[in-house]
């Protein structure tokens, strides 16, 4: 008896050696992991025999594995956008209410500059079901401003994103560059006039005031030029068009001590320094 | 009710003297330990990844206590020829009900140690007392005595036990996905035949509706749960059941054993 659960156990360590030696000598290549295609979410739904919240779960960690292997991995190994945001379209799905889940997508899983583009449609579902939350709509518009230079989208996100209860103001800055970007003078007005107003008095709060009475000028001033692009056909060339088809009374001064004149490539007025040969145009 | 009393009482001190109950308390630290482990996995989620994953160890577990001490013991019972001397001086739909009991009572020990562990480990882990678990456990004994209903059912029907092990487990499936099988047929009734629509929802009425306990991502979330809802799955869990053993002693007492 005591022999045969001698030779037992010896046989067994004999193994575990021989499994151990194998791994060290031979190590395993490394591979590109196992992505399968997730099914419908309907499907799923069945699959998970009412524990939705735990396969979300489970999915949602093989988002994350995906996503942070990489950080280790040779660069040969690429990230699989399409499936990682079909995950997260699936977790999104079994509990519409999982929070992480939209703001992982919004954030940690944006790697590459389309990757925005797949997160649109799961975070404005999050945002449909937190309608509180300023945070969806903020990285929504940060990455449309960051990773496309779609400013227009960007615009209406962040300012989505400040009008929310909460919202910090610390990105009001972005927001307002943004607008600027745009050309949505009039949303910029407001947004800055906003900010003055919450300034105690100071020096930062005259700074506010003139850029509000700047944005004021050059919503007028837009509105103006669109006006007479409309009436005329044509774009302007120079500012004094619109004094001339009385469209406006005075050109303001710059409360910055810039100046206002039209930009050409961006069909818009600005203030700034005027480019020269666009003068000699 | 002296009698089921007893039969009860037998039942759960046979139940907890089973090396089976050991076996299944040890299958349970086990999950909890994997639900404490795969909540490391997470970016921050660890109390919704213990309870989520607990809740789903705490139903397999149960499930496994509705075939193995409440099917199972029925069938060895007989197998041991104790079931005839005990119906011959106990009425037998009171012996069912007095297994039952029996059986609900391992299911309630069960959850409750499955409920609070979760709770523990989610406080410890997650560091959140994630009071809406009480809930978990009691769905989780709706669920299960329902389930363990069927199989008495299917007992007194004079159903092998392989047979019976199966069809619980079937039942169980069934009575999960009652809710997405409607809402799939829902095209096919509005597109295709009215006739398919019409019997896959005789067949969801028919069938016990597990769905109506599923009330798992509120408690996550840590929502109120809507107080209609849990009103109406009460009270369909006392007349479906009431049905079960109402049926279960009907076929015992014109079996021929």
């Amino acid at each position: 008896m005591k022999k045969s659960l001698l030779l037992t156990f010896l046989f067994y360590l004999a193994a575990v050696a021989i499994s151990y030696s194998s791994q060290t000598w031979f190590k395993n290549p490394l591979r590109d992991d196992l992505r399968l295609e997730p099914p419908a979410a309907k499907a799923l739904e069945y699959l998970s025999l009412d524990h939705r919240g735990l396969l979300a779960d489970i999915l949602f960690i093989r988002a994350i594995q995906h996503t942070g292997s990489l950080v280790w991995k040779p660069l040969n190994f690429a990230l699989d956008s399409p499936w990682k945001y079909a995950i997260m379209d699936r977790v999104t799905r079994l509990d519409p209410r999982y929070y992480n889940a939209y703001l992982f997508s919004a954030m940690g899983l944006i790697q590459d500059f389309d990757d925005i583009l797949l997160a649109r449609p799961i975070l404005e579902r999050g945002i449909e079901t937190f309608p509180e939350s300023w945070e969806l709509p903020f990285w929504l518009g940060y990455d449309f401003y960051l990773y496309q230079n779609d400013y227009a989208t960007a615009g209406h996100y962040l300012l989505m994103a400040a009008e929310k209860p909460n919202a910090p103001k610390t990105f009001f800055a972005l927001l307002l560059k943004t607008l600027n970007r745009q050309g949505a003078y009039h949303q910029a007005q407001i947004l800055i006039s906003k900010m003055a107003a919450n300034q105690p008095p100071g020096r930062t709060k005259i700074v506010y005031e003139k850029k509000a009475e700047r944005l004021k000028h050059l919503a007028r001033l837009q509105d103006a030029a669109l006006l007479f692009a409309e009436n005329e056909k044509r774009q302007i060339y120079k500012l004094d068009e619109l004094l001339q088809s009385g469209l406006i009374t005075e050109i303001p001064t710059d409360p910055l001590g810039q100046s206002y004149y039209w930009n050409e490539k961006q069909k818009r007025v600005v203030a700034g320094k005027k480019n020269i040969t666009q003068d000699k145009k | 009710m002296r009698h089921i009393i007893t039969i009860a009482k037998t039942t759960l001190i046979e139940s907890i003297r089973d090396r089976v109950f050991v076996g299944l308390l040890f299958f349970l630290l086990f999950l909890l330990g994997f639900s404490a482990y795969l909540s490391t996995l997470s970016l921050g989620d660890v109390a919704r990844i213990i309870q989520n994953s607990g809740m789903a160890g705490m139903a397999l577990i149960c499930l496994l206590v509705t075939i193995l001490f409440g099917a199972f013991s029925l069938y060895r019972e007989e197998e041991r020829n104790e079931l005839y001397v005990l119906l011959n001086r106990v009425p037998r739909p009171a012996y069912i009900l007095g297994r039952f009991c029996g059986t609900a009572m391992i299911i309630v020990i069960f959850s409750l140690i499955s409920g609070s562990a979760l709770f523990l480990l989610t406080l410890l882990f997650g560091g959140e007392p994630a009071f809406g678990l009480i809930w978990a456990v009691l769905w989780n004994i709706c669920e299960f005595t329902l389930l363990g209903g069927v199989a008495f059912l299917f007992y007194a029907m004079g159903i092998s036990f392989t047979l019976n092990a199966i069809m619980v487990i079937g039942i169980f499936i069934i009575g999960h996905s009652m809710t997405e099988a409607v809402e799939s047929f829902i095209a096919l009734g509005r597109f295709g035949s009215p006739l398919h629509m019409q019997s896959v929802k005789i067949i969801s009425y028919l069938m016990p509706n597990f769905d109506l306990f599923d009330f798992r991502l509120e408690i996550i979330h840590h929502e109120q749960l809507p107080l209609d809802l849990v009103g109406l799955a009460l009270l369909y869990w006392m007349s479906y059941l009431a049905a079960l053993l109402t049926a279960a002693g009907l076929c015992l007492k014109n079996r021929d054993l």
